[in-house]
Parts: structure tokens; sequence; C-alpha cells
């Protein structure tokens, strides 16, 4: 395509824009909003895995150990557990050590089990953390089938309400984006519908002077990218503005979470060009495919 | 340049446009086409651009049968035949000189090429001096011959006028055809559709009358050959 044709096609889509402001204002609006909540539930997604991320790390497995087993059979243990493909750590625990720890949680209370030190009831254990918690039950019964394992502590209403939490925000995540999808997609192709009707005469004269199709397509299909990178550049920077709003008033907060909402709440710095990148693919995917649903339409030879 | 051969065509509603069309015009003639509204005159000018199929028999323009054109070369079937309307159809928003330029434009013209002929061919209908007004500011006969050089300026070898006079009095009316007749010296077929007889009498071309779908005079109106249709 030639530059001159190119810049006829911009200016026309932009003319056709400001000729026919009030739809494109609303097309736009409809749009923005639309990319704003995709926005927020992304972030909205994004800082609930980091939560959970958190609270994942601190779901450990206590592994206990047969009294029986010593020596190799530790090694063996410690080998097997640290094969297994959903473990994040394997820390070990001795008997010693977790009798130790037990009295320094007591403070001066602990004195009170010294008497344990010579018959140490404590057995030897492993503090394991999971990668995946959604596959908790199929690794417990793998560390179960382990020689040397006799019994296994482990939250699993804690793990069930982790998975059910995030997989419950990721389908509403998907329902959201394919909703407004949808939503902005009838908006945007019904604005440009609009300026088709507005402009079949020109597009009846473009007939007889023999312009192809493409070429008379083309120009909406550009009003409908610009409405596209338009109001995602829009929806970009309000959701900018408001997130980092939103997140010094957090940081500033003194309510119960702040504490642990302030260590894992994601900056915005790190989803910016993402976030963009996903705005303008939106945008622009919508503002094509709105624009080619009627076009088509006025066009018949 | 233009051949209709036992020509039918049928719209879907049941109307006969035309029947068994026999139609002859050769490279360089000028015709006036003539005949009452409904007489099938429009059918005949959009069989000649494709817009219509013929329902029986074949019309040739250019050498192109127009039955087997492919969808997609259509337009550039289009950029050999100009064309003209009785509405001008000039695009409000653009200068006359744009309004021009589009023609070229749409065929992927050069900016050089667009800035060479725009003017040529205004200066050809007589509104060098007008490039930068908007249409709404000229006459009706001004209007006209914006549109005359749109459909010029492709340089097409046929030249369509759908009643090229119906909006504009008299005094006007015989500048354009004036003008279509220089355009016509310089060796482009023209096809002229009016119902303006006083107009046909005075530049004696070849008529063709249509009524009722069928052609019932080809020849000179008021002296000259006419060859009556069986």
């Amino acid at each position: 395509m030639r530059a001159s044709s190119l810049s006829y096609l911009l200016r026309e889509g932009m003319r056709s824009i400001f000729k026919n402001r009030m739809i494109s204002l609303a097309a736009i609006g409809v749009l923005v909003a639309c990319l704003l909540l995709v926005g927020a539930s992304h972030l909205l997604t994004q800082n609930v895995n980091s939560l959970v991320g958190y609270l994942e790390s601190q779901n450990e497995v206590m592994v206990f150990l047969d009294d029986a087993a010593k020596g190799e059979d530790l090694t063996y243990v410690d080998t097997k557990l640290r094969a297994l493909d959903n473990i994040a750590s394997v820390t070990f625990i001795s008997r010693e050590e977790g009798l130790k720890t037990w009295m320094e949680q007591l403070g001066d209370d602990g004195t009170l089990l010294e008497w344990l030190v010579e018959d140490n009831p404590l057995q030897n254990s492993y503090r394991v953390v999971l990668r995946d918690l959604s596959r908790m039950e199929e690794t417990l019964s793998q560390i179960r089938n382990i020689a040397g394992v006799e019994t296994i502590s482990a939250s699993r209403e804690m793990a069930q309400a982790v998975t059910s939490l995030k997989d419950g925000i990721a389908r509403a995540g998907f329902a959201v984006v394919v909703i407004l999808a949808g939503v902005s997609l009838v908006i945007v192709a019904n604005t440009i519908r609009l300026t088709v009707y507005s402009r079949r005469k020109e597009i009846g004269i473009m007939k007889y002077v023999g312009a192809t199709d493409t070429f008379i397509r083309l120009p909406f299909i550009a009003e409908g990218i610009l409405l596209g990178v338009i109001s995602a550049t829009i929806a970009f920077l309000l959701l900018w503005a408001g997130y980092t709003g939103f997140v010094r008033w957090v940081q500033e907060g003194s309510f119960a979470w702040a504490g642990i909402l302030q260590s894992h709440i994601v900056p915005f710095s790190s989803v910016a060009s993402r976030l963009y990148l996903y705005f303008l693919a939106g945008g622009v995917g919508i503002g094509t495919l709105g624009s080619m649903i009627f076009t088509g339409k006025y066009l018949k030879v | 340049m233009v051949h209709f051969e036992h020509v039918k065509k049928n719209y879907a509603d049941g109307l006969c446009a035309l029947e068994d069309v026999n139609l002859h015009v050769d490279k360089g003639e000028f015709v006036f086409i003539v005949g009452a509204s409904g007489a099938g005159k429009s059918t005949l000018l959009k069989l000649i651009l494709r817009e219509e199929l013929p329902t029986a028999g074949t019309v040739r323009v250019n050498n192109v049968d127009v039955a087997r054109l492919r969808r997609r070369e259509i337009p550039f079937f289009r950029r050999s035949i100009g064309v003209v309307f009785q509405d001008f159809r000039l695009i409000p928003h653009m200068t006359v000189y744009e309004n021009v330029a589009f023609a070229l434009r749409v065929t992927n013209a050069p900016v050089r090429e667009i800035r060479k002929r725009v003017p040529f061919f205004l200066n050809l209908v007589g509104l060098a001096d007008k490039a930068r007004q908007m249409p709404e500011h000229l006459s009706g006969g001004e209007q006209q011959r914006v549109s005359l050089a749109r459909a010029l300026v492709n340089t097409p070898s046929l030249l369509i006028a759908d009643e090229p006079t119906g909006n504009i009095d008299p005094a006007m009316s015989c500048d354009i055809v004036d003008l279509l007749g220089e355009i016509n010296r310089c060796g482009t077929t023209v096809l002229m559709v009016t119902h303006q007889i006083p107009l046909v009498q005075r530049f004696g071309h070849r008529t063709v009358a249509i009524s009722q779908g069928r052609v019932v005079h080809d020849g000179r109106i008021g002296g000259g050959s006419a060859r009556k249709q069986s």
C-alpha cells in the first residue's frame, strides 16, 4: 500500500470518528468501561494469586517418620521425598531439634519439658511445602507410600480453600472477559454500522469509479482500529491512576489485613506493559472485528 | 464497444425490464438513448456496468462478457467506464479537486499522477479556477462538469451519462452535451440517456429509443436513416 493511501485511510478514519463524535464517544465510553473492568479483574487476579502464593508457602505438610527408621532409612526417605515433582521444599527436623524448638516456643516455661530430653517422645519429621495445592491428595498418598513414613499431618481445608479460591477467580475473570468482549463487539459493530449507513452514497460512488471492496472497507476498519487504540489508551491511563491510588491507600492504611496486603500487593509497573498490550490487542481486535461485521452488507455489487 | 445480443432481463419480482434487446455501439460513437421512465433505460445501463446480470443473451462491453466477470474483477472492469449521473453524486465534504482526485485515489494512483491529471481535466471542463470550492457552492451545471471530470480522469474508453442534463437549465444542458461531444471527438465512446427530445433533435446523433423493454427505434431523429427494429 502506498503511503498516500495509508494517510488517506487514517484521515478518513479520524474524520469519521469526529463527524459522528457522539456515537464515537459512546463507543469509546463503553469500550473504556469494558477494558477497565477487564483490567481491574486482571489486577485482582494477579493480587489474589500473589496472596495465594504466600498462603501456599505457609501451608506445610508434616511428615512423621517411624521411630525404627534410622541411618540409611532416613537417607532413603530423604531421596524419595525430594524426587517427588510437586514438592517446593523439604526440611528435615530431627526429634532433638523438634524438642528444642518446642521448648523455645514455651519460653520460660520450656524448662518444664526438660525431663523429656532423656526420653524424647517426638518423632523425626520432615517439613514439606507443596508446589501445587490442588494436587495435595495425590502427593500425600505418594508420601504415604514411602517406606519409613508413619503419619502425615496436613491442613486439607486450607488447601481446598486456597485451591477453590484460585479456581473461582480464574473462572470469574474469564467470564468477565468473555461477556465484556461480547458487549463491546456489539457496540463497536453498531457504531461502524451507523457510519457505514451515513456514507452509503459515498460507497456507491466508490463502486462506480472502480474501487475494490478492500479499498471501500479499509477506512471503516481503520475507524474501528482507531476507536480501539483510543479506548485502550484511555482505559490504561485511568487504570494506572486508579490502581496507584488504591495501592497508596492500602500502604497508608492501618486495617487488619494491611500488613499482609502491603507485602504482597502487585506493583502496577510489573503488569503495565503487559496490560497495555492486552488492552491494545483487545481494543484493536474488537474494533477490527466490529467494523468487518456490517461493512460487507453494504458492499453487494 | 457495447454489444447486446438477444438480451432479456427479468427481475426477481417478475418484472420484465428488457425483452430481446439487440444493440451494437461501435468505438467512437455518440449514442442517445431515449424512452419514458420505466422503459428499461436504467436496466440497460446497469447491465453495461455489471450491476445486474442478463437473464438471457449476452452483454459484451470492451470485449468483455459481463456475465463471465468474477466478483473481484468487477472494480477493474468499471475503471474502463466513466459514469455521470443526473444527481451528480459528488462527495459533499470534499473540494472539487478532491472529488476528481478521489476517482484516481481509489485506483491507487501515485500522487504525482493525481497532481498532473486532476488540473488537466478540471481545465478541460472549464473549472480550473473552482478547484478549491466545495460542491455546494457550485451551480448545477458546474457540479455536473465536476462529475464529468471525475468520470474522465481515469481516461475511460466508454462514457455513460445517465440523464446528465436532467437537473440543469436548458442553456447549461447544451453546454454539457457540447462538452460530451468534444470528449467524443477525442475518441471516447459516449452513451447518453435522456428524455429531452429537443436536445436529441438539436445534436442529431444516433438515437436508440426504448419502449416497454424493446428497442423501437435506432437511428437519427429528424433526418438520417432510421433503422426500425422488427
